[in-house]
Order: structure tokens, then C-alpha cells, then sequence
């Protein structure tokens, strides 16, 4: 898992094309959860190649299927401060059950990598990866869809 | 606007159109849906998911969890939490069909179908929907061929 920001800073500005081997690409489809997963090996669940025919690893394409993954999660306020890298999710918080780790498949959430004060994610809107401060992500979507959590990587 | 067009489609096409019955016979309700064109017709495909609301989200494991609430428990259901969110008159929306030969399961040509519902409004951008087979001998649509399609 390539989870060093050396790492993480080479897939800065590249298109979803460019990563999924797979070729599911379609710019009218969300990518943020295809995009950690194709970063971090995810290929449980429902993956790229269950939707498009291809030869490479399947990844990951659901955040709530993610979200129940991690070993830990909680509000992005309780992350642990020794917790340097872990997956960042924003969404309206009454689409989350912390204590049953289940997150429902609402239309506007969205996945990220935060890795030592910043955070890796697909912009839908730009189709490449981008890097924010969890400031600059807490305005991904507008109130009360932008409650931020945090996932101990599965 | 967008809203009122997406209901009305949904009421035209629930009240003419994909012949469907329930296989009477007994403790037999299984409930059968054909197609009206062969080839389906992308009128075809949006009848036909209409038809098939009642199929369990159990069908699939692709359809774990996909309802736009928890208890959520059926193709229709699922659907139709996404189709509320297409409320907004400013936002892009619209219904993607497709339709392209291939083999069921069980080795039957069919014609596979997927229906789309597409949302975009900057990054809050998604596509769910469901693809299932038609029978190309009888127009049969494949009830456990269902499978729910999106991502995000």
C-alpha cells in the first residue's frame, strides 16, 4: 500500500483513467472510493471489474462498503492525535450509526486518505486526485452533509 | 420540471406497457414480466425495472447495502430513494438505458439491460441503477438476474 505522502503525491492530478487498469473511467461516475481503493489494494465488495470488463485487480468503487472495514471509526474530532494516516469520510452525520459502523448509501458522501495533515482524494468535479487540508475538505459538500469521520485503514 | 417528467415516465410506463403476471397455481406466485420489443426499446428497460420493483435486494450481494436507507429491501425501494434525490430543478439529471447481446447463466442469448439514474451537481455526482437479463426466446425478464450497478 502506497500510504507514504511521496507516494500518495504521485497520483496528484492524474484522471481516474490513469489508475484503474480496468478502464472503469466514465467521468459521469464517482470515483472517490474507486480511487482510495485502487490505492490502498481494497478488492473486497463491489469492485471495478464487477461493472467493466478488465484485466487488472479489481478495486473497491462503495464508500459505505469501505466504511465498515476499518478496525476503528469515529468523528473526525475523536481521531486519536497519534493517528498519522487513516481513511477521512464526510457526509451527513445522520447517515451514520458509529456504534453499528454502518453508513448508508446516500448520494453525497466522500472518501479520502489523510495522511500526516492532508488529504487524498478524487475530486468528481476536476476528475483528478487533489490534496486538501481537512479545512479545505470540511467544505466538500455544503452543511449538514459535511460531517467528517475517521477510519483506521482497513 | 425535471421531477414531474421522471413521474410522469414512471406512471406511463407502469400502466401500459411490459406485460406482467402473477403465475397463479397454487402457493406459485411468482410473479413473471416480459418485455414488449425485442430488442428492448430503452422505454422497454425503464418498464421492466418498474415492473420488477419487488425483486429482493437479496438478489445480489452486489446489492448489499445499497438503499438509500437501511431497511430498504427491494430493487423498487432502492430505486426510489434515488429518484427523491432528483427533486432539484437546476441540478442535471437523467436516465441512462442500455441494452447489448450476450449469454445468462445458464447459456441462454439474452439481451442485457441496465438502467441509470444519473445525478450531477459538481462533485456531488453519482450513477445507481440495476442490469438483468431478457430472454431473448420469450422477452422473460431473468428476475435473479438482477444486479445493482453504482458507485461512490
Amino acid at each position: 500500500m502506497p500510504t507514504s505522502q511521496l507516494a500518495l503525491n504521485s497520483f496528484l492530478g492524474k484522471p481516474i483513467g490513469d489508475i484503474c487498469g480496468n478502464h472503469y473511467a466514465n467521468d459521469a461516475d464517482n470515483h472517490c472510493a474507486h480511487f482510495v481503493s485502487h490505492i490502498m489494494g481494497y478488492q473486497f465488495g463491489v469492485t471495478c471489474l464487477t461493472m467493466f470488463r478488465g484485466k487488472s485487480p479489481g478495486a473497491n468503487i462503495r464508500v459505505q462498503e469501505i466504511f465498515p472495514r476499518c478496525p476503528t471509526v469515529g468523528t473526525w474530532d475523536s481521531k486519536p492525535q497519534d493517528m498519522t494516516t487513516c481513511l477521512v469520510f464526510i457526509t451527513n452525520a445522520s447517515n451514520v450509526d458509529l456504534a453499528k459502523k454502518v453508513m448508508s448509501n446516500v448520494p453525497r458522501k466522500h472518501i479520502g486518505i489523510f495522511q500526516t495533515g492532508l488529504i487524498y482524494h478524487y475530486s468528481n468535479t476536476q476528475h483528478r486526485v487533489v490534496q486538501q487540508t481537512p479545512e479545505q475538505f470540511s467544505h466538500h459538500y455544503a452543511a449538514p452533509d459535511n460531517a467528517m469521520f475517521y477510519g483506521s485503514l482497513p | 420540471m425535471r421531477r414531474m417528467w421522471i413521474l410522469a415516465s414512471v406512471l406511463a410506463a407502469a400502466s401500459c406497457g411490459a406485460s406482467s403476471q402473477d403465475k397463479a397455481g397454487g402457493t406459485d406466485a411468482r410473479h413473471e414480466v416480459r418485455v414488449a420489443h425485442q430488442p428492448p426499446s430503452a422505454k422497454d428497460v425503464i418498464d421492466a425495472v418498474i415492473a420488477s420493483g419487488n425483486v429482493p435486494l437479496s438478489v445480489s450481494p452486489t446489492c448489499n447495502n445499497v438503499g438509500t436507507e437501511p431497511s430498504d429491501s427491494t430493487i423498487g425501494r432502492y430505486l426510489a430513494g434515488f429518484m427523491a434525490e432528483l427533486s432539484s430543478p437546476d441540478k442535471k439529471n437523467w436516465i441512462e438505458t442500455q441494452v447489448e447481446s450476450g449469454t445468462s447463466a445458464k447459456g441462454e442469448p439474452v439481451s442485457i439491460c441496465r438502467l441509470t439514474l444519473r445525478h450531477l451537481d459538481g462533485d456531488d455526482r453519482w450513477g445507481w441503477g440495476v442490469q438483468f437479463h431478457v430472454r431473448k426466446s420469450d422477452g422473460l425478464v431473468l428476475a435473479d438476474s438482477f444486479t445493482c450497478t453504482g458507485a461512490g
